[in-house]
């Protein structure tokens, strides 16, 4: 029990980030506030047995019309501006357009050809394609369950995945369970050759996560264990048929944050050095050699981060970047808003960095100096790139304050916005 | 104004309820937005929940709920900005409460990050106040028994 005591403190005494800006709640709690005076409304009217009274109040309450002004009045003046413009999200049906600010996930088979999830991210409801590099989209069919990720290698063959992994080779119209050995985390296709990484509960120890292997594209599966990795929320990464890397972003004291190597197709796996002093946020691989990995501190709003080059596949590392690691100065120009979270290397000059909560940054110069490529205030959304091209999309997902929708880069540094999106 | 004295008490009990549903979910931006959406319905009430016994207990209570919800509505976590996390220091620790039974769990967190009374821990759990302590009686001992095996484990292993 004091031992509990004790690591309780240190959580508490580091916090895991700092407090949402009280501007930034505010409108939320306005239109809480409208929300449930509408429904109040709503009640009392049709209780005198007015229904018709009842919807236009409520129908004015919900735009604001009422004076709702019970917050802070001095600072932010009542006005019907405050309900952001929106739309419904719900069931398409087949053929019918998706708005590109609710896709998410995606996953192209090529330059043209695209997947994605629609609907809240995280929280899919239903499948969505393009045949336009990601301009327009339109539902296809339901979403498979279970199934967070998609990764399609033709029109027709792709896989749905984390925590179940299923299969479709009829462009996602219907989808075959694989039965893998417990949930999936990641997983990575080039060709007929699949690669999974199957993790472990916590309630198992040791703990082991396996990776699971097919090499006729999901009829047969091999499977070994990767030593050396913590359990819990690996990541795979794929060079090509022989090598790969999977890390991992915690995982018990010693083994936390982990990187493995391969390079005789998941025979055998070396544990190589993890740079980052705390979580790393991303790793993408150039190829068998050149590395590169983020690092990012606890927080949501600002965070320090470190930016790493490795150029032996992770035996040793180069800090090429960081920001806000007080007392150590800054090197380089990194962004300090919003923490780490993807990092696509394109080659080994150029590389893409999302912040959860942050903006869309490239640098152009080996890792140094990062600049913003697209600024939704709000990002939590998805990035993608097409295998073996510089080609990426990202995708607001809902998660924007301003600039919604799908943006594409076929170098990987210039964004355009190829489909607006409404904002949420 | 209704709202006063609500920004002092965000500021003062944030850190504990995001550290709380951090441990509990592993997941920062779940952990964020969950946090920061309780602590939104705490501001639209915030005259019946300022007179509360246990505002900071009735806001977990809230923004687990939350959790939930999020995750049934969910197949999965995002992928994206989805960044798991332990906490920094004694993370076998913490991977061993982790795999309590999830009663025992969210008592133990409540308990030792929140620093909860029994009756805080009911009220944020939804379980009678006397539950809690044969709760985290069980919980102590499970986490005795848990380290005792890792040790163990470790001594052979080593």
């Amino acid at each position: 029990v004091d031992e509990l005591d004790r690591a309780g403190a240190a959580v508490l005494a580091s916090p895991v980030g700092e407090p949402t800006p009280i501007d930034r709640l505010r409108p939320r709690v306005r239109r809480r506030v409208q929300r449930r005076r509408a429904i109040v409304a709503v009640g009392v009217v049709l209780a005198l047995g007015l229904p018709t009274v009842a919807i236009a109040a409520a129908a004015r309450t919900d735009r604001g019309a009422v004076d709702v002004h019970t917050i802070d009045t001095a600072r932010q003046p009542p006005t019907t501006a405050t309900t952001a413009p929106t739309h419904a999200l719900r069931t398409l049906p087949r053929g019918a357009r998706v708005d590109p600010n609710d896709v998410f996930s995606m996953s192209f088979a090529d330059g043209q050809h695209g997947f994605a999830y629609y609907g809240s991210l995280g929280s899919p409801l239903g499948l969505a394609a393009t045949n336009d590099g990601g301009a327009t989209w339109r539902a296809i069919g339901a979403a498979p369950k279970q199934a967070s990720d998609l990764e399609f290698t033709s029109v027709d063959d792709g896989w749905a995945f984390r925590p179940d992994r299923l299969v479709t080779h009829d462009g996602g119209r219907t989808w075959t369970a694989t039965h893998p050995g417990g949930d999936v985390d990641a997983l990575d296709v080039i060709g007929s050759s699949v690669w999974s990484v199957v993790g472990c509960s916590f309630r198992a120890t040791p703990c082991v996560d396996h990776l699971e292997r097919s090499d006729d594209g999901g009829r047969t599966w091999r499977s070994t264990r990767l030593t050396g990795l913590p359990a819990g929320a690996a990541q795979l990464d794929r060079v090509d048929g022989q090598r790969a890397f999977v890390w991992s972003a915690f995982g018990p004291a010693g083994l936390a944050r982990a990187i493995v190597r391969t390079s005789d197709a998941g025979t055998s796996w070396d544990r190589r050095k993890n740079p980052c002093g705390r979580t790393l946020a991303g790793l993408s691989a150039v190829n068998g050699f050149d590395l590169w990995a983020s690092c990012s501190e606890s927080g949501a709003a600002t965070t320090g981060k470190e930016l790493f080059r490795s150029p032996d596949g992770g035996r040793t590392w180069v800090l090429t970047a960081r920001v806000g690691m007080s007392p150590a100065p800054d090197i380089g120009k990194l962004p300090i808003k919003g923490y780490g979270a993807d990092l696509i290397a394109i080659n080994d000059q150029v590389a893409i960095l999302t912040s959860g909560r942050g903006t869309v940054s490239v640098s152009t110069d080996a890792g140094r100096d990062w600049s913003p490529a697209i600024d939704f205030q709000e990002f939590l959304g998805s990035i993608t790139q097409l295998r073996g091209s510089d080609t990426v999309w990202v995708g607001s997902a809902r998660t924007c304050l301003a600039m919604c929708g799908v943006w594409r880069a076929t170098d990987g540094v210039h964004f355009r916005l190829i489909a607006r999106g409404t904002p949420y | 104004m209704e709202g006063e004295g609500f920004e002092a008490w965000y500021r003062a009990e944030h850190p504990r309820v995001l550290g709380i549903v951090a441990a509990l979910t592993g997941r920062r931006d779940l952990a964020v937005d969950a946090t920061d959406e309780a602590f939104v319905r705490a501001w639209a009430r915030w005259s019946r929940v300022s007179k509360m016994d246990a505002p900071g207990a009735w806001t977990v209570k809230v923004a687990l709920n939350v959790v939930r919800r999020a995750q049934r509505r969910a197949t999965q976590t995002p992928t994206a900005g989805a960044e798991t996390i332990v906490p920094a220091t004694d993370p076998e620790l913490w991977a061993l409460v982790r795999a309590l039974p999830p009663q025992q769990r969210s008592a133990v967190v409540l308990r030792h990050i929140g620093g909860f009374s029994h009756a805080e821990i009911a009220t944020a759990i939804g379980v009678r106040e006397g539950t809690v302590g044969s709760t985290l009686n069980a919980a102590h001992k499970k986490l005795r028994d848990l380290l005792a095996a890792t040790e163990e484990e470790a001594g052979i292993s080593g």
